[in-house]
């Protein structure tokens, strides 16, 4: 069943369109990622979400629920802020039980609460400290603790992890799957930074300009990337311009430059003969070997990029100066620029873009 | 280097002593057993000081510059906190032009205001009293009060309001909860700054007191009686010195939080280092 469903929906501020038209259904009980880079509208998509903002066309449907005219306090969400919006002025446990007030619980029942959400966020012993002696993945756990003991439907997060130091920030982005796999409720989380998208969703969608791009599963987004802006923003990729020479109803066959003829799989819209389009294929698609397979092509190197657990060969071939760049992992061979090397390929993971 | 710090210092005694060698002449006197404000001093007195006790109409004088004081304090808070909510929450039409406007009492001089005020109540058929004198007041004070108000709104990260909202307490509630304790130290310095502007505020009072004087104006009318300046010295010396209890105390608390905030993100980092 889609637990949040929103339709078609837009909002502007004055000539800037932040939202254009947007459609996404989202499943109970899934960890949905918005991913984009900044100024996309991500922000905007969530507080339309929260009710900090009402849609100028479309709307919005959670648990059932049409949300046009809902202020946000009577949403069945709650949001974890970029800024986290500890109050200065109340201690932890304080916080943590702001939304308590009207919940009818004796000061007990609070306190059993306020101990149990910050257990969950592996908060325990901190209840009387002011915000100003947190440290940032701490005041990240209390704004957490302070959502999730609203026993919302849904939690929105926007970049909750964005201000911590890589290290922390790993260790969180494991902490909060488990998390929501353990309370099961509807997580959607926005995140400018790709690999936190892959490693974290269910499901995510891409966004740029206010539009969205797509929507999948990691894996779909990774491997079958339907447009440029998506392709380009996950991850390194090549992206060559090749012409339609025959087609099949299961296959095109494609001249590229570098490649050659390659015959790639059929899915996006259909192509007619002649027709430029536009192919991408991730660096770690292609090997680099220091001498010729049955299937591989000469290249000269140009530069290359140690990046430790993997090292980038960026090669052009010797009649172009179009560049590719292909990954290795754990190359043990180091050659020279100018150097003249053999990729290969599995044409499987060409992919042609819609557009 | 040492020589320019040397002077510095020097410059800041001359400096403090011209600022409030004058000031300390009122005590000086107010214990100087002459009518007369003259060197030498002739004895060492109480009697200005049971003077000043005595005094029913500068009591009353005392009395009403408080009331004022007080009235005008919270009335101008209350309309700066409105207005710097509205300046620094809402986007709205015309902002600009409309907080020029209330900010125009800090440049018209204040004798155009008074006067203006003066003819106004009397062609409105109004009636000078203590409230004509309280409302001029609160329109000299409103702009000082938005003015600390709008630097204490916005200050505070305004996504604290939203998430009062999104937890679910509807505006009035964020308003007494999260935004009010917040602003508190800016509602406090608005207070006290709005007292004291009212307080010893003349031209306004003066034109717009009629027969109920608030204490400068009365202070201004006893100097044509020298007999009854001496008091009138007495008042301001114990006004002095309460000015510098208040102060001293308002420092003392300022520090002693400070102090617990220091003692406490100590014993933090103490208790993150075992
Ligand atoms: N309150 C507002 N008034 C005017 N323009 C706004 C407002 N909020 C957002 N915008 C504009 O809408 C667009 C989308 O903003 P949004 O905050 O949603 O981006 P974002 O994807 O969250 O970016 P980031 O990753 O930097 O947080 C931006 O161009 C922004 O300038
Ligand atoms: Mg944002």
């Amino acid at each position: 069943m889609d637990h949040i469903k929103i339709l078609s929906v837009s909002k502007c501020f004055g000539e800037v369109i932040a939202v254009n038209d947007v459609s996404i259904n989202i499943k109970k009980g899934e960890f949905f990622s918005l991913l984009g880079p900044s100024g996309c509208g991500k922000t905007t998509l969530l507080r339309l979400l929260a009710g900090f903002e009402m849609p100028d066309k479309g709307e919005i449907i959670i648990d059932g629920i049409e949300m046009n005219g809902v202020p946000p306090h009577q949403r069945p969400t709650n949001m974890v802020f970029q800024s986290y919006a500890i109050f200065p002025h109340l201690d932890v446990t304080a916080n943590v039980a702001y939304g308590l007030r009207k919940s009818g619980l004796s000061k007990a029942q609070i306190t059993q609460r306020v101990t149990e959400a910050l257990e969950l966020v592996k908060l325990s012993g901190y209840e009387a400290r002011k915000s100003n002696e947190l440290s940032g993945g701490q005041r990240q756990r209390v704004a957490l603790a302070r959502a999730l003991i609203m026993r919302p439907k849904v939690l929105l997060l926007d970049e909750p992890l964005g201000a911590l130091d890589k290290k922390l920030r790993e260790e969180m982005q494991i902490e909060l799957r488990t998390l929501q796999e353990q309370i099961g409720i509807t997580f959607v989380f926005v995140t400018h930074d790709q690999e936190e998208a892959l490693t974290m969703s269910d499901r995510m969608a891409v966004m740029g300009d206010g539009i969205i791009q797509q929507v999948g599963t990691p894996r779909e987004i990774y491997e079958q990337p339907v447009s440029r802006t998506v392709a380009t923003f996950i991850g390194n990729i090549n992206l060559l311009e090749g012409i339609v020479l025959s087609r099949s109803s299961a296959a095109l066959s494609v001249e590229l430059p570098i490649f050659g003829k390659v015959e790639i799989r059929n899915s996006g819209p259909g192509r007619a003969v002649g027709e430029t389009v536009s192919c991408v294929i991730r660096p770690e698609n292609l090997s680099i070997g220091a001498s010729p397979t049955d299937s591989s092509i000469g290249v000269i190197l140009q530069r290359s990029a140690y990046f430790g657990k993997s090292t980038y060969f960026i090669v052009r071939a010797e009649d172009s100066s179009i560049e590719i760049t292909v990954s290795m992992q754990n190359s043990r061979v180091a050659p020279q620029a100018g150097s003249h090397l053999w990729i290969s390929w599995d044409s499987s993971d060409l992919v042609i873009l819609d557009e | 280097m040492k020589n320019t710090s040397r002077s510095l210092l020097v410059y800041a005694f001359i400096y403090l002593g011209f600022l409030y060698i004058p000031v300390l002449f009122l005590p000086l006197f107010s214990f100087n057993n002459s009518m007369y404000f003259s060197f030498p001093l002739s004895g060492f007195t109480f009697e200005w000081y049971r003077e000043m006790f005595r005094n029913e109409a500068m009591h009353q004088s005392l009395f009403n510059s408080i009331r004022v004081g007080g009235f005008v304090a919270l009335f101008s808070t209350i309309l700066g906190i409105f207005g710097a909510k509205a300046i620094t929450r809402y986007r709205m039409r015309g902002k600009k032009p409309v907080l020029a406007i209330i900010m125009l009492p800090l440049v018209i001089p204040e004798i155009i205001v008074a006067v203006a005020l003066l003819i106004f109540i009397l062609q409105a058929g109004g009636s000078l009293s203590l409230l004509s004198v309280a409302l001029g007041h609160v329109l000299l004070c409103v702009p000082f009060s938005i003015a600390v108000l709008i630097s204490r709104f916005e200050g505070f990260d305004q996504s604290m309001e939203e998430a009062s909202a999104d937890l679910g307490e509807n505006s009035w509630w964020t308003f007494w909860r999260v935004t009010f304790p917040v602003v508190l130290p800016g509602i406090v310095a608005s207070l006290l700054l709005c007292f004291t502007i009212s307080f010893d505020e003349f031209i306004v009072a003066y034109f717009l007191s009629g027969t109920e004087p608030t204490l400068p104006v009365y202070m201004w009318n006893q100097l044509r009686f020298p007999k009854l300046l001496p008091g009138v010295l007495a008042l301001g010396a114990c006004i002095l010195l309460a000015s510098f209890i208040v102060i001293a105390f308002a420092e003392w608390i300022r520090q002693r939080n400070n102090n617990m905030a220091l003692r406490q993100s100590l014993a933090s980092m103490t208790s993150k280092i075992r």
